[in-house]
């Protein structure tokens, strides 16, 4: 296991390479008309995610964040929309990291599954990462912070449940710090 | 949506606070070390004993066949170590991984930065008669280890001379050479030489060797930015899993004898050598300076700071001891592993005395056949 996270090489090629060109590949996709199953113009996405990979995987496993979500164009099979959002860990013991990110990007309607429209998202944006470390030293009870800027990446898979409410299966790259896995529910108006 | 709305409150009451510190035991904290070291009250330390110290642990004098100083395995450019798994002692030749042919010594040489504060604790408070030396704990003092490797017929004796014959001996060749008779007068008030005041000269010496203003420790004492963010992450990974427990206080050690899953090292077992240590136990090593010092382990067959590291990853506990048991490191990644060796880096202080003397009063070699 340590073997393998110690690439590299491949979480590069992942963070780097496949998926920016996957924002790039899914602008070009459209089939049927998704958007016309979809005529909300807002939403709100609660979301958990698993920190899976990166150097900030040490504590912060598990994040819980709120996004929302304005959808500004639609194109027959594609909708585009801009978020906003911003994670945290639940566990402060040790450390805390807050994410805020903002992305513009683009939901691909897949069709249908158990006749509720499937669709694939994609987004690219940027992120504010504040991480805050406090250890209990024999001197001293040390708190330190520091923060980055750095690009966000995504790319999700989601189901429309209902007319209001949805749900998404993503990953998302933050930078060279962190990639997460999550599950996020919608509420769309 | 109510549903939602009540997870929106819930997650923004959790976001809004900082982190907090996780409770631990305070003999499982670390810390600084104090700047000023403890001295026995019998062998307070001075100029001219230091000095004195320092020749005799550059002389080879002091070994039976004249070829082994203590600085032979304890040299600073190895941190006071060598970058050796297993030491060679008498009838060797060469420093440290280039050293062949000497006698195989059973076990890995420890560093001598900072045992001038063993047995520390986490208020700061120990004794320096009444501590813990070598990898199994048999001394008590500095003073009581000093002459222990001279009288080691692998180490420096030989087999020359008998093991309560060779500190005589020693006192003699040192009596009959008129620089060490001023070097001990200056050191004593007078030119008496034996057995005890050459073990007080060397651990006056040895207490001279400290390191205690490594970038940790300026950290520990307030400077925020002496950690880089990796450093700081390493620490805590360190502190959560639980290596205080053994691993807790000012020297990152609690003196105490623990018995590790440690692999036989190939040398030993063809040599047919076996060492148990105390009763299976060894001492828990510092990690003061530990990035200079490897190889590690008692028998120095983990090569590495990181495998040092992941050989605590979901390790076995033979011996059912409970602060093993109560380690959290299991599954660990590469990043942790890579966070705490960051950390444990930040633990050097290369601001002891590095000087090698040019020359030694027997105007034998100094440091013996390196």
């Amino acid at each position: 296991m340590l073997e393998a996270q110690s690439k590299p090489s491949t979480r590069g090629l992942f963070r780097f390479v496949l998926l920016p060109l996957s924002q790039i590949l899914f602008c070009v996709m459209s089939t049927t008309s998704y958007a016309e199953l979809n005529q909300n113009l807002f939403q709100i996405n609660v979301m958990s995610e698993f920190l899976a990979a990166g150097g900030l995987n040490l504590e912060d496993d598990v994040l819980l964040g709120i996004e929302g979500t304005v959808y500004f164009s639609s194109d027959g099979n594609r909708r585009y929309f801009l978020s906003g959002g911003f994670r945290t860990d639940l566990d402060s013991e040790g450390s805390t990291l807050d994410i805020l990110s903002a992305d513009v990007g683009a939901q691909f309607g897949l069709g249908t599954l158990f006749e509720k429209p499937l669709y694939l998202e994609s987004s690219l944006g940027v992120n504010y990462m504040r991480r805050e470390y406090a250890t209990q030293l024999i001197e001293r009870q040390a708190v330190n912070d520091f923060d980055s800027l750095g690009f966000k990446a995504s790319l999700g898979l989601g189901l429309n449940i209902q007319e209001n409410l949805g749900a998404k299966l993503y990953l998302n790259q933050f930078g060279g710090d962190a990639t997460t896995l999550g599950l996020g529910f919608s509420y769309g108006f | 949506m109510r549903i939602i709305l009540l997870l929106m409150v819930i997650f923004f009451l959790g976001g809004c606070g900082g982190a907090t510190v996780e409770p631990i035991e305070d003999d499982e904290q670390v810390g600084s070390l104090p700047r000023q070291i403890i001295e026995p009250e019998n062998n307070i330390s001075n100029n001219e004993k230091k000095i004195l110290g320092k020749l005799l642990f550059w002389d080879p004098i002091l070994s039976g066949n004249q070829d082994v100083a203590c600085a032979t395995c304890h040299h600073p450019d190895h941190g006071y170590a060598e970058n050796r798994d297993l030491s060679l002692g008498v009838n060797g030749q060469g420093l440290s991984e280039s050293r062949e042919f000497g006698v195989l010594i059973k076990r890995n040489a420890p560093t001598i930065i900072n045992t001038a504060y063993n047995g520390i604790d986490e208020d700061g408070e120990y004794d320096p008669l009444n501590t813990v030396m070598f990898w199994d704990n048999r001394s008590s003092s500095l003073e009581d280890q000093a002459l222990e490797p001279i009288k080691s017929e692998a180490e420096m004796r030989g087999d020359f001379f008998a093991e309560d014959d060779i500190i005589a001996e020693v006192s003699q060749r040192l009596a009959n050479n008129s620089e060490y008779v001023m070097l001990f007068t200056n050191a004593f008030g007078d030119g008496l030489i034996n057995g005890e005041r050459i073990a007080m000269a060397l651990a006056a010496f040895q207490r001279s060797i400290v390191s205690n203003d490594s970038r940790f420790d300026r950290y520990a004492r307030g400077d925020d930015g002496a950690l880089s963010e990796q450093e700081i992450r390493g620490l805590n990974a360190f502190v959560d899993a639980g290596c205080g427990a053994c691993h807790g206080g000012p020297m990152f050690s609690d003196f105490d004898l623990h018995e590790l899953p440690v692999p036989d090292n190939e040398k030993l077992v063809a040599a047919g050598i076996q060492d148990e240590g105390e009763a299976g136990q060894f001492r828990t090593p510092s990690l003061r300076n530990v990035a200079l010092t490897a190889p590690y382990m008692h028998n120095g067959t983990v090569r590495t700071l990181n495998e040092a590291i992941e050989f605590y990853d979901d390790i076995e506990n033979p011996g059912n001891d409970p602060d093993l048991a109560a380690l959290e490191f299991d599954d660990v990644e590469a990043e942790t592993v890579e966070a705490i060796a960051a950390f444990l880096r930040a633990l050097t202080d290369e601001s002891f005395d590095k000087e090698v003397p040019v020359t030694v009063p027997s105007g034998l070699m100094p440091g013996g056949n390196i």
